[in-house]
């Protein structure tokens, strides 16, 4: 065979190789769409009461319609499954079909905004909100959002925001921020601080529940739980820390939760305290330093695992739900682990406090959470029905059901006529993600909860309704409920009610505003720096945890400090400075209005 | 068809007509993307849309040489694509040794099975073979557990988070994965070889060694050196998934080759889209260069080019 001839044989080949294999990857046909779609039977009673908008049409009026929703932070990419797409089904005859760039990779927000389109509902970030109204991807609600039936409720923090967006002119509403409360600027409702160091309670009193001073001190207990139990009840080994890398931004998430135990934040490249000073994350005396040198120490105690570095968050996950790690610095375990049944048998997981903590800790995100929704679409007939979903989810009747559940599967009005009761189905639904009864849509309970994974008022809201949050865990019967013997027991050892009435009572807390503001987006130049400013960080935060020794670890830390400038790490400082400078202002105003 | 002057050039116009899909194909597909590097020229930041105000000309491209440090990093992931690369070009003739020794297995069912065996991982994703590397090889895994207990170790070895030998390491896996599917086209090169001359050898006395070296690996070299060219014009297109699921923060210095680099930057957070094109570009250039490169060698050592 000639040459060439040998070639184009090759190429062939190659070809119809290379045709097999895209045919093969694409048979994974998707079959999973029918869901109930058709059954138009109303059986809508069990569900949230009647629908309360008489103007509106009723469902069998209303056209069949789809919207899609690009959402941020969803999870789940697909159309709204279960039993909440029953609800808007029979309320408006819409189905949701969901745009989730975690699932779609990022780029898909270039793409769709270069298409002029993002999405008929839109939830992004402040930052994003802020460019799609400039470039049009994100329209003029005014009229629209004054009809909302909770409007009035949070006309305060609807007006701040939207005065807030450049190019939005006054008096007209754009977007609605996520996840704002009816309480206050500076109020904290829940009872259990967003970061705290938490331990499995069993364990902790088996060691003698000992006073912290320090942590130094909690890592001899980690170490003194994990001499007593080195593995799980099924025998695989169990750790004092597990850290997972998959959620590192520009540093350790791991380490930046925990910065806020001493209160300081991690904000890009700089740490801000609860009184508003700034200092660049590589300062030796920063909270950033002070955790790697816990972690390290840690590891020196043999009480961090060692897959802590390659491991994702789902292997971290598994290790949550059987007790394969201690130390948990969010309070997951409400989820994952903790229920009745295993706080009387005091398993569950709870807070132990050290000494020289200072938490920092937002207040109720009073303003918004830092994204917003908004309508990305000026055909009137969807502009319509996406207000109207707006509506529900804004309003006391779709609150309900986004925070409560399903009423009359998993939970139902309380005995004692305050607020309601999960039931004992509810309490479980979430965790084990169980079957949903047909009559409510069937489906999985938790693939069935509204897969937009953000809501328009938070959960700790109160509801005008019967005054109680809108959330499960505050309900009055269910703050009953979850007073267990290992709260009981660790309430007489503390001294207080719950954790963070022990925290506020001996200062070691501090409440700052939560304010809601458009941080500068960075410019390109910025954002490069950021990203191999980030890289090394990171990389040589991971080295230092599992250093050989503390001189190995200064080292590390010196070379990271040097290598930085090299990357005009100062520029980037010096940025973020300026960039969270607007944060530290409207907190003192958010003080000083109160 | 009246203003064709005669058949033969009536003939070209249809047989013109035939190529055109697939001239469009190209066009599509290769040439219209090229359309993208215009980013690198912009600050392009979404969802705003592009202006002439946003045009920075060159800026980007003299950013990534800006300081030591910035060339450093270039440099690196430059030298980790090289590297990684030139292992696997250097070792490009295992798979024709490996589909000559399979085609010399007499039991039909064993090469079969070890054709399928070896041709199976390639269709596995990635993610999933660093899923099963997770099981086996991390601390808690599969061989450390197993050899603690054999006492053949005291501490778990850390193999995904050490950085010895990480280029060959990543080269193994590369091979696990892909050398079966690799040698598919040697097989079918074998097969189309003239029975003839094995028998004319047989004849003449050879042995099966002597066939391999005198009949068989001499009809497979014209395949070997069109893949090998073929290899080194995508010299710097290694993938970036492999690396992309074994990186960590031990590795990276020496696993973050071009386009895991490229797809670090814009996936960032913010994403830097402008001077990830910028550095895509510069891999465009580089691979031309070396496709000129291995052709002209062809043209001096061969006296044929491939181009």
């Amino acid at each position: 065979m000639g040459f060439k001839k040998q070639l184009s044989f090759t190429i062939v080949v190659m070809l119809v190789l290379a045709m097999f294999a895209t045919g093969c990857t694409k048979k994974a046909g998707n079959n999973a769409n029918d869901v109930s779609s058709n059954k138009t039977d109303s059986k809508v009673e069990g569900n949230n009461g009647s629908s309360s908008n008489d103007d509106t049409a009723t469902p069998s009026e209303l056209e069949p319609m789809v919207l899609e929703v690009y959402s941020q932070p969803a999870n789940f990419q697909g159309e709204q499954p279960g039993w909440t797409a029953k609800i808007l089904k029979e309320k408006f005859n819409v189905t949701l079909n969901i745009i989730a760039p975690q699932v779609a990779g990022g780029d898909i927000f270039a793409a769709r905004s270069a298409s002029g389109f993002l999405g008929d509902i839109v939830v992004l970030d402040n930052a994003d909100i802020q460019a799609s109204v400039k470039s049009g991807l994100i329209y003029d609600i005014t009229e629209e959002m004054k009809q909302l039936t909770s409007f009035k409720d949070y006309k305060t923090q609807l007006d701040l925001y939207n005065s807030s967006l450049d190019g939005v002119e006054e008096g007209a509403y754009y977007a609605w921020p996520t996840e704002m409360t009816n309480t206050s600027p500076t109020t904290f409702t829940p009872t259990i601080p967003g970061v705290a160091p938490t331990l499995p309670w069993d364990y902790y009193a088996e060691v003698g529940s000992p006073e912290m001073n320090n942590l130094s001190d909690l890592v001899k207990t980690l170490r003194a739980m994990q001499d007593l139990h080195p593995t799980n009840a099924n025998g695989d080994s169990s750790y004092g820390i597990t850290l997972w890398p998959d959620w590192d931004g520009t540093s350790i998430e791991n380490v930046n939760q925990l910065t806020k135990w001493y209160g300081q934040e991690v904000n890009g490249s700089i740490l801000l305290d609860v009184s508003g000073k700034m200092v660049p994350l590589t300062d030796d005396n920063g909270a950033y330093h002070k955790i790697l040198q816990f972690y390290f120490e840690a590891n020196q105690a043999g009480v961090v695992d060692p897959d802590s570095g390659t491991q994702n968050w789902d292997s971290v996950n598994n290790k949550f739900n059987s007790k394969r790690a201690f130390l948990i610095w969010n309070d997951w375990q409400q989820g994952f682990w903790n229920t009745t049944e295993r706080g009387n048998g005091r398993e569950n997981y709870i807070m132990a406090p050290m000494n020289d903590m200072n938490i920092y800790q937002p207040s109720d995100s009073f303003f918004g959470s830092g994204r917003a929704f908004a309508i990305g679409t000026d055909d009137p007939a969807k502009k319509e029905r996406a207000m109207m979903v707006f509506d529900w989810m804004s309003s006391p009747e779709g609150l309900e059901c986004i925070h409560g559940g399903i009423k009359g599967f998993s939970y139902e009005d309380a005995p004692d006529g305050n607020g309601y009761v999960r039931t004992p189905e509810g309490e479980y639904a979430l965790m084990d993600n169980s079957p949903v009864p047909e009559e409510f849509g069937g489906g999985l309970y938790a693939d069935g909860m509204l897969q937009i994974n953000q809501w328009m008022v938070a959960g700790i809201a109160t509801n005008p309704k019967n005054n109680t949050t809108y959330g499960t865990t505050y309900w009055p019967a269910e703050v009953e409920k979850a007073k267990t013997k290992t709260t009981n027991e660790w309430a007489e050892r503390f001294d207080a009610e719950n954790p963070v009435d022990y925290l506020l009572k001996n200062n070691k807390m501090t409440v700052v505003p939560f304010v809601n503001v458009n941080l500068k987006p960075d410019p390109t130049d910025i954002a490069l720096i950021r990203s191999n400013c980030g890289q090394l960080v990171k990389d040589a935060s991971w080295k230092m945890i599992f250093a050989n020794d503390q001189a190995e670890f200064d080292s590390i830390w010196n070379n990271l400090k040097e290598e930085l400038d090299g990357f005009d790490w100062s520029t980037l400082v010096e940025f973020d400075t300026d960039k969270y400078q607007v944060l530290v202002d409207e907190r003192a105003k958010a003080l000083a209005s109160n | 068809m009246n203003g064709f002057s005669n058949r033969k050039k009536r003939r070209g116009y249809r047989e013109f007509l035939y190529i055109v899909p697939f001239l469009i194909l190209v066009l599509v597909f290769s040439y219209y993307p090229l359309y993208g590097w215009i980013y690198s020229f912009f600050d392009y930041q979404p969802p705003l849309p592009f202006s002439w105000d946003s045009f920075v000309g060159l800026k980007w491209f003299k950013m990534l040489f800006k300081s030591k440090s910035y060339v450093k990093q270039t440099l690196e992931v430059l030298r980790n694509t090289f590297a990684m690369s030139g292992i696997a070009l250097a070792f490009s003739w295992l798979p024709m040794f490996f589909a000559i020794f399979l085609n010399e297995i007499k039991n039909l069912r064993f090469r079969k099975f070890v054709q399928t065996v070896t041709t199976l991982p390639n269709f596995i994703s990635w993610i999933l073979v660093y899923s099963v590397a997770f099981l086996l090889m991390s601390n808690n895994g599969m061989f450390n557990s197993v050899a603690m207990n054999l006492g053949i170790i005291e501490r778990p070895i850390d193999f995904l988070k050490s950085n010895e030998h990480i280029w060959f390491k990543m080269w193994l896996w590369l091979t696990w994965k892909n050398l079966g599917w690799a040698a598919i086209m040697y097989i079918a090169a074998i097969a189309s070889i003239d029975g003839e001359l094995f028998e004319a050898a047989r004849v003449d006395g050879a042995n099966r060694l002597k066939i391999i070296r005198h009949i068989t690996i001499p009809s497979l070299l014209p395949t070997f050196f069109v893949l090998l060219l073929l290899n080194i014009s995508n010299f710097l297109n290694n993938g970036m998934e492999q690396y992309f699921v074994f990186q960590n923060s031990w590795n990276r210095e020496h696993i973050q080759v071009l386009d895991l680099y490229v797809y670090n930057l814009s996936t960032s957070k913010p994403p830097v889209y402008s001077v990830s094109t910028a550095l895509s570009m510069l891999k465009s250039i580089v691979s031309l260069v070396l496709l000129f490169g291995a052709n002209t060698f062809s043209k001096i050592v061969r006296k044929q080019s491939i181009i």
